[in-house]
């Protein structure tokens, strides 16, 4: 009779808690800090984006996030920090194109269905930037790098910028690229400025200075339309290079984690990119509110990305 | 003459004055402790900073990177301890000058070094900014190549240790540098396939663990050696002489700071070491140095902090930074919607003021601090060994850990602890290590560099008039001495012909 009572018990205990539970787990969450793991050294531009991008969701979500930088091996290091947490939605990280190639490399054991894009922060474009008169136009440039060996400036070799070097190699179909990597951007555009590299490709901020004082020229913007507030610079598209590279960054979670938690996270995240200090943030690049998308177009702008990888996956890891 | 007009207004203001006073006390106690330094801490103020009035928030930038700057040399006087990398040099003469019972005096040293240093630094900011900053344009991987051959010219006399020992120990730091993913190849070297090891050892950890590490382990041999120092004495302040003495070396090296910190990507870590070897080279009692010489704890200090005013430069007047903590400031720059370039110094006067004025302040502030600290401070020294060594391996554990929140880290450090002990036991100095670990990495990052801009043909790199010179520098500097010493004997041998006093 005892027993028969215990597993009566249970048995409502099982039916309550299953009806219930998805409201308990989204009321639960979050139960401690959030840790925010970014693949970029404390001070990086992933860095800054993660601790603006998060910033009022620390009060919206009611707990405190804390920030922590995993690099090494791109983004292999974060997702191994990752793989070893719980998928409870106390653990974010970067998504970005480190996050596609680090999955493409094989150096860590997930690929895209293991992980949650969740919101996208940033899409900031790609310039085409050569020394200043060195070309007449972007045409001027493809037609000379058709038949010319062309010296191009990037970071690691491996890394993203090298990935998009090499798709702009086969899209033009380039005579012979020579990459030249380098530490910081700020040494990237100083050698296009005194001629020791021919091109590179830079985001806004990184060149602006030296394009308003006259040493550098801006050639193309790698995006599908010419942007608002530059209409006069060119896409890729128009001048014989059709690619777009924005430079996407955004927060992820672990695959499994509970939908109702997922939800959550999108909805906090989402409020705090609204806020002015992100809006201030995203001006400093020259971007705007539109950069900030939720779970299903950044999911599938990640998928692309992550396709697109797969594509030249045979050139960059050499066989 | 018109900006100094304007900073003199920042400076009269009494909360900017305010600003000054807190930020110079936060970034010095942040810079002394080991591992955290400015990159960490304008990270973290920078979600406040861009609510900031623009100026203020900029400024409170400038003041927290100046201060860390200078924390960093009390640890590593007080404890060998560099609280930054930029102090690495500070520690080679003054942790022994502290040893002798001297501690005031080579805190003294540091702190009126540094603030000269930086005064002067900023200075020449305040003047020529717009036209130093061309410089940064010159400099290529070919002339970072030759800046580094350079540095490493004075490997094998750096420390009293023997010739053969100081390069086996620069030869170790150059090997320490090629750990992790190259960047040029995208290869992983030496990193045994553990992920921690991708991004290579950082230097943090490695000068922790050799300095701090290893002097807990030394200190640990000698328990029973009573040191008999008296107070008044490790208090004492430096005098009129020692001014006297150091105040040509705190110029020379605060040019060669100015100039290196103006450099893109370089900074105070590199200017501090150069500007060391130089004053051991030109130094004419070699003897003193690593024993104490206030010469060795004057010049990395004038020239680490000079370059804090050279890494501005380029930030400003190009929008180009020239280290990590710069590239922050200019981040917050952009958010708060100033755009950084020639332009800024016509339109944006009251900006510059604010930096330059905000720059001068904490260097004074740090000075009235650090005058009024060292007494206080070098107290440490009296602490009984047994207690405060274990103390600093506390804290040096902590430094190793809070960069990357990592216990692997801490492995590192402890590795480098025990290795530093016994090469100190065998022979073996830390500066040709460190020397080895901070311009490896730019000599082989440069030489690659070079080697794919100029087609394979290294030989070029002898066509660049900046990267020939510090070539012809670096062989004057190997051979000089050895041409002098052999002038010197044939004088001599034909003195003695003449007075026919031939043995």
């Amino acid at each position: 009779m005892y027993r028969l009572m215990d597993g009566m018990k249970l048995v409502a205990a099982v039916a309550i808690v299953s009806c219930g539970a998805s409201q308990v787990v989204a009321d639960d969450f979050p139960s401690g800090p959030i840790e925010v793991i970014n693949n970029s050294k404390p001070g990086g531009g992933s860095d800054i984006f993660l601790r603006f991008a998060t910033e009022a969701a620390a009060e919206i979500l009611d707990t405190s996030i804390i920030h922590l930088s995993k690099t090494g091996g791109v983004a292999t290091n974060t997702l191994k920090y990752v793989q070893s947490k719980p998928a409870d939605g106390h653990t974010l990280f970067i998504v970005n194109a480190g996050t596609a190639l680090t999955m493409m490399s094989g150096s860590i054991d997930m690929d895209q269905d293991d992980i949650i894009p969740l919101v996208r922060g940033t899409v900031e474009p790609e310039f085409i930037v050569v020394q200043a008169g060195r070309f007449e136009g972007g045409a001027d440039f493809i037609e000379y790098a058709k038949s010319n060996p062309i010296k191009q400036a990037g970071t690691k070799v491996g890394g993203n910028a090298h990935v998009n070097a090499l798709i702009m190699k086969n899209t033009i179909g380039m005579a012979q690229q020579t990459y030249v990597p380098f530490e910081k951007s700020g040494e990237i555009v100083i050698n296009v400025i005194n001629g020791n590299v021919d091109v590179a490709l830079l985001n806004h901020e990184e060149f602006a200075s030296q394009a308003a004082a006259g040493q550098v020229d801006v050639l193309a913007v790698l995006l599908p339309e010419r942007l608002e507030n530059m209409p006069e610079v060119p896409t890729g598209h128009e001048i014989g290079l059709p690619m777009d590279s924005p430079q996407i960054r955004g927060l992820g979670v672990r695959a499994g984690t509970p939908e109702e938690v997922v939800d959550k996270l999108e909805a906090a995240l989402l409020e705090s990119m609204k806020s002015d200090t992100y809006v201030e943030y995203l001006k400093g690049s020259g971007q705007d509110l539109t950069s900030v998308t939720g779970r299903d177009a950044f999911g599938a702008e990640f998928k692309t990305m992550y396709d697109n990888y797969q594509s030249i996956k045979k050139e960059l890891l050499g066989g | 003459m018109d900006s100094l007009v304007l900073v003199a207004q920042f400076l009269t203001d009494p909360s900017n004055l305010m600003i000054i006073a807190v930020g110079t006390l936060v970034g010095l106690i942040v810079g002394a402790l080991p591992g955290l330094g400015s990159v960490v801490l304008i990270a973290l103020m920078l979600p406040f900073v861009v609510r900031m009035d623009p100026t203020t928030g900029i400024a409170l930038c400038a003041i927290v990177y100046c201060a860390t700057t200078y924390g960093g040399s009390l640890t590593a006087i007080l404890i060998n301890t560099p609280g930054t990398p930029a102090a690495a040099m500070t520690t080679f003469d003054g942790f022994p000058l502290a040893q002798k019972g001297q501690a005031g005096r080579a805190l003294g040293i540091a702190t009126f070094s540094s603030a000269i240093g930086g005064i002067l630094g900023i200075l020449v900011m305040i003047v020529a900014t717009p036209l130093l900053a061309k410089l940064a344009y010159q400099f290529g991987p070919a002339e970072f190549f030759a800046l580094a051959v350079f540095g490493m010219s004075m490997l094998a006399s750096i420390s009293g240790a023997s010739m053969i020992k100081n390069f086996i120990g620069g030869a170790f730091g150059l090997l320490l540098a090629t750990i992790g993913t190259d960047l040029t190849t995208g290869v992983e070297r030496f990193t045994f396939g553990q992920p921690d090891l991708y991004e290579g050892i950082a230097v943090v950890q490695i000068m922790i663990g050799i300095f701090a590490g290893g002097e807990l382990l030394r200190q640990a041999t000698q328990t029973k050696v009573k040191r008999e120092l008296i107070a008044e004495g490790v208090t004492r302040l430096p005098s009129w002489q020692d001014f006297r003495r150091i105040w040509k070396t705190v110029l020379r090296s605060t040019g060669i700071g100015t100039v290196i910190g103006i450099l893109p990507a370089e900074g105070g870590k590199v200017a501090a070491m150069i500007a060391y070897n130089e004053e051991y080279r030109w130094s004419k009692n070699k003897d003193e140095f690593g024993k104490g010489a206030i010469e060795g704890i004057a010049a990395p200090e004038a020239a680490n902090n000079a370059a804090t005013g050279g890494t501005m430069v380029p930030t400003l007047a190009l929008g180009i930074p020239g280290g990590g903590s710069t590239a922050i400031i200019l981040t917050a720059m952009l958010i708060l919607g100033l755009r950084p370039g020639p332009q800024l110094f016509v339109e944006q006067p009251d900006l510059l003021a604010g930096i330059f004025g905000a720059m001068l302040g904490a260097n004074v502030c740090f000075l009235i601090y650090g005058l009024l600290g060292a007494k206080l401070f070098s107290r440490i020294t009296l602490i009984p060994t047994t207690i405060l060594w274990p103390c600093v391996i506390a804290l040096a554990c902590l430094g190793a850990y809070s960069l990357q929140q990592s216990m692997f880290d801490i492995g590192v450090m402890i590795f480098f602890a025990v290795l530093g002990f016994f090469l100190n036991r065998h022979g073996y100095a830390p500066a040709p290590i460190i020397m080895g670990l901070i311009l490896g990495e730019l000599i082989e990052t440069s030489l690659k560099q070079s080697y794919l801009i100029y087609d394979g043909n290294l030989l070029a790199i002898l066509g660049q008039p900046i990267a020939l010179a510090f070539l012809l520098l670096s062989l004057l500097g190997i051979c000089g001495p050895l041409i002098a010493k052999a002038l010197g004997a044939f004088r001599d041998k034909q003195a003695s012909l003449l007075t026919g006093n031939d043995e």
